[in-house]
């Protein structure tokens, strides 16, 4: 392993007190978004027992009806109880019944994990090459045509609506061409084109990131040596430049993937995937507040987890990162 | 590492292609297999639960009755229903019927469901509440009701009150979707295959009572955004999608590979009620004025292009009671507003003692073409004077049940599933009733509803109906009915024929696919 990976007894402490206090920090914003998630039960305007008939499609519930919902989900109780008996089922895991299915939340979302695993793990490959291969050209032909059209392109993608490039690729792909389904198999072959379609609306962000950092190594003093050495332009970029560049870029990649473990909500809406992203919107659309609910606390925890995940591989790829934290630790 | 990235790349844009380049399911699908998609799902296959209708819809379940789409109560299950008094219903059950596990469904068995759903389902509770049903013949049963109830023909018709099935099936299988599947508990034409939250699959009944149906499968897909839908219609991966928005009819005038075609008549429309415990529709004068400014032939046919019906009056005119006496007058709705003493200023909105003429609507987001009817709305009433303001609201009900607003657009029928008028009529316009958000009160229309609700001679009932619509729409104008509702489907080109229930009966004997 290379030296500059090693850990000293002084870094694995630094580590240490980083995992615990973002493990901490974690717990209090779990706590915090508990608290503000379990509001929109009781905060919701209108009564909660006449919601869930509505997203069980009873429009016209009888009074029968409405009570046997209010018993069902303990709703005469005080509010207080009502927040600490959700918080205790929901430290557990259990974040009540939808409203629509009668079935487990955390059962519903489980179930539709695995879909939303494979969207986001054939968007992020996509994402991640078409970034490469992007920033790479622009960087290499910078202030060429090649880097004016990727700039173009970047700027288009980032401009572009999820949904509309969605109901675009449907239009003229699927239906035009005939390639591909307009409802979803969860398939491999299936998540291609939902997949490409998120990987166009990352693309932009993570490119012009991605460029800005190879431009900046390339500008560097150690790009200068290596070419007063002899290097060639390629031998810079692919050797120096790209391997610093990818360091900032990691923390950008690991929101991304927060993002799209989180549910690419749209996408999978408009390409019918059966994630959890299109089940979050069907259930803000039925008004199923316990999956709403649990998708929040769920999607809060990816990207803490995500976002702590790239702290820690951050910190062990960069030593001058624990060189700050040192630094920090006595400021 | 240069090769290997671009080995991946290579790789990653081979695998894009070659597996986008998936073919098309074919438009020439199997003749027997019909492929619907749907915005809802099918949350429940346990019969006392809120949304059985569904199974009702899908040719699954069926009723003892049954409304046709000309709102023709008919038998079904039932060979007929006779009124022995005013508390005892007769009814005959039809020879040769068969739940899908091949077991008879006689007619002990057809009570036990009846008393199932009596005891626990809420919804026929609250329909016939402590009714019980005892077999008196081979084929007869005796159905009792606590009280006088000319309603009973309508409440064996409906979706949420009646379905018939296996009670011993029901309770084998403790309310577990997979075991009622293979259990067969139901009697349509179609028989459960399989359920999950992505897809239902029914398969032909091959014991079923009217024959063998014309489709040997069929697929319906949940799929929740509307476009999609009417792309998978397009692409030839469905024949029909349920619920288009309506302004999908535009969107389609020119194609060849979808159509959008809405079902002959209306079961009903949204309803436009007014607040008349405040001005300014405390004065009837001026809820009579709104009733003539509306243009309802241009709300139907132009700023719905069509896809729903001129609403002239309170009920839709299938039912034989209807009464057709609601009508755009916009020289009536000026003189009723001058003669209220309102004038017009020079902005061209009515003011009266310094106080201008306007008025809050209510609608709401989830019933998209409310919002559309709503602005509508706005603009007819503007040119007879009014300032209108359109407050959209996330729940309909609860805002009602606030003193802030003037009228308000709500969904809710003015008629049973199974056709029947009284039960909101009472809720919703009789002085005490439960609904009754707008305050409206008449001592008339609070006797005629009553005497409605105990009177079993059809002629009778239609007068005394006729009269209470003159008295809501033309007398006191408590609602407007602003468009009657269609139902509407994209198809594509081998259900080309297909026309949608306005009861939403999807599936039924005779669904099967174009010439």
């Amino acid at each position: 392993m290379n030296n500059r990976f090693r850990l000293t007894k002084s870094d694995s402490k630094i580590f240490l007190r980083l995992i615990l206090t973002r493990i901490g920090q974690a717990f209090l914003s779990v706590f915090g978004v508990s608290i503000l998630v379990w509001a929109l039960l009781p905060l919701a305007e209108g009564d909660t027992a006449e919601r869930v008939l509505k997203a069980r499609g009873v429009e016209n519930p009888t009074t029968l009806e409405i009570q046997t919902v209010r018993d069902e989900f303990g709703l005469e109780k005080p509010l207080v109880v009502q927040y600490f008996n959700w918080l205790k089922r929901a430290a557990h895991g259990d974040f009540s019944v939808s409203y629509q299915s009668k079935r487990q939340v955390l059962t519903e979302i489980s179930e539709r994990l695995p879909a939303t695993i494979l969207l986001a793990f054939a968007a992020f490959l996509l994402s991640l090459v078409f970034s490469i291969l992007g920033a790479m050209v622009s960087a290499t032909f910078y202030g060429k045509f090649p880097d004016r059209v990727i700039q173009f392109l970047t700027q288009a993608s980032s401009a572009v609506p999820s949904f509309l490039l969605g109901l675009l690729i449907l239009q003229f792909v699927v239906v035009g061409y005939g390639f591909g389904n307009v409802v979803s198999d969860v398939s491999f072959s299936d998540a291609v084109l939902p997949a490409f379609c998120l990987a166009i609306l990352i693309f932009g962000s993570w490119t012009q990131i991605l460029r800005a950092n190879l431009l900046e190594a390339l500008n560097s003093r150690y790009a200068l040596v290596a070419k007063a050495r002899g290097a060639s332009n390629q031998r810079i970029l692919w050797r120096y430049a790209l391997p610093n560049a990818l360091l900032p870029f990691l923390t950008v990649v690991g929101i991304g993937i927060g993002s799209l473990l989180g549910g690419a909500a749209i996408i999978e809406t408009v390409f019918s995937w059966n994630g959890i992203g299109s089940y979050a919107v069907q259930a803000v659309a039925a008004r199923d507040l316990p999956v709403v609910q649990g998708f929040v606390i769920f999607a809060t925890l990816i990207y803490i987890l995500s976002n702590l995940t790239v702290d820690i591989i951050a910190l062990w790829l960069d030593p001058r990162l624990r060189i700050v934290t040192k630094l920090e630790k006595f400021i | 590492m240069k090769t290997s990235l671009k080995f991946l790349i290579f790789a990653t844009l081979s695998f894009s292609l070659f597996s986008s380049c998936n073919p098309a399911p074919e438009n020439n699908a199997n003749d027997k297999l019909l492929r619907i998609v749907t915005s809802f799902k099918v949350p429940t296959l346990v019969p006392n639960e809120s949304a059985t209708y569904f199974l009702i819809e899908y040719g699954v379940a069926e009723t003892p009755l049954f409304l046709d789409d000309a709102a023709n109560l008919k038998p079904f299950l039932l060979e007929s229903y006779t009124l022995i008094d005013e508390k005892n219903w007769k009814l005959v059950v039809r020879e040769n019927l068969f739940f899908h596990n091949g077991k008879p469904l006689t007619a002990e068995k057809f009570a036990a469901a009846m008393n199932f759903q009596l005891q626990k389902s809420p919804a026929t509770k609250s329909i016939l509440p402590n009714a019980s049903v005892k077999k008196t013949g081979e084929r007869e049963l005796v159905l009792t009701t606590e009280n006088p109830n000319p309603n009973v023909p309508a409440a064996l018709s409906d979706e949420s009150g009646f379905p018939i099935f296996d009670v011993e099936c029901i309770e084998s299988t403790n309310g577990d979707a997979d075991n009622i599947i293979q259990n067969g508990c139901y009697t349509g034409a179609y028989k459960l295959k399989s359920l999950d939250d992505r897809e239902m699959i029914l398969e032909k009944s091959l014991n079923y009572w009217q024959g063998s149906p014309p489709l040997d499968e069929i697929v319906v897909k949940f799929v929740p955004d509307a476009q999609t839908r009417i792309l998978a219609v397009q692409s030839g991966e469905a024949d029909i999608a349920l619920y288009p928005p309506s302004e999908a009819k535009r969107i389609l005038a020119n194609q060849t590979n979808a159509f959008f075609n809405t079902s002959e008549n209306s079961g009903g429309g949204p309803r436009l009620f007014f607040n008349t415990k405040r001005a300014p529709f405390n004065d009837v004068s001026l809820r009579r004025a709104v009733g003539f400014g509306i243009n309802y032939q241009s709300l139907a046919t132009e700023v719905f292009d069509g896809v729903f019906q001129t609403a002239d009056g309170f009920y839709p005119p299938i039912f034989k009671f209807a009464v057709q006496n609601q009508k755009t007058d916009i020289a009536e709705a000026k003189r009723l507003l001058a003669e209220a003493g309102w004038t017009i200023n020079q902005n061209g909105i009515r003011t009266k003692n310094g106080a201008t003429l306007s008025a809050v609507l209510l609608t709401y987001p989830q019933q998209p073409d409310w919002v559309t009817l709503a602005t509508a709305i706005q603009a007819n009433l503007q040119t007879i004077g009014f300032d209108i303001k359109i407050r959209q609201v996330e729940d309909i009900n609860a805002a009602l049940k606030m003193d802030d607003w003037d009228f308000g657009i709500i969904s809710p029928g003015i008629l049973t599933s199974g056709g029947a008028p009284d039960s909101a009529l009472q809720e919703y316009l009789t002085t005490n009733g439960e609904k009754n958000y707008g305050g409206a009160t008449d001592s008339e229309l609070d006797n005629l509803v009553e005497t409605l609700s105990r009177t079993f001679d059809a002629e009778k009932r239609n007068a005394q109906l006729q009269r209470i619509q003159q008295i809501v729409i033309a007398e006191k104008a408590f609602e407007v009915r602003p468009v009657f509702t269609r139902s509407r489907v994209v198809v594509g080109k081998r259900f080309q024929n297909y026309k949608p229930s306005p009861r939403l009966h999807h599936i039924t004997f005779d669904t099967k696919p174009s010439e």
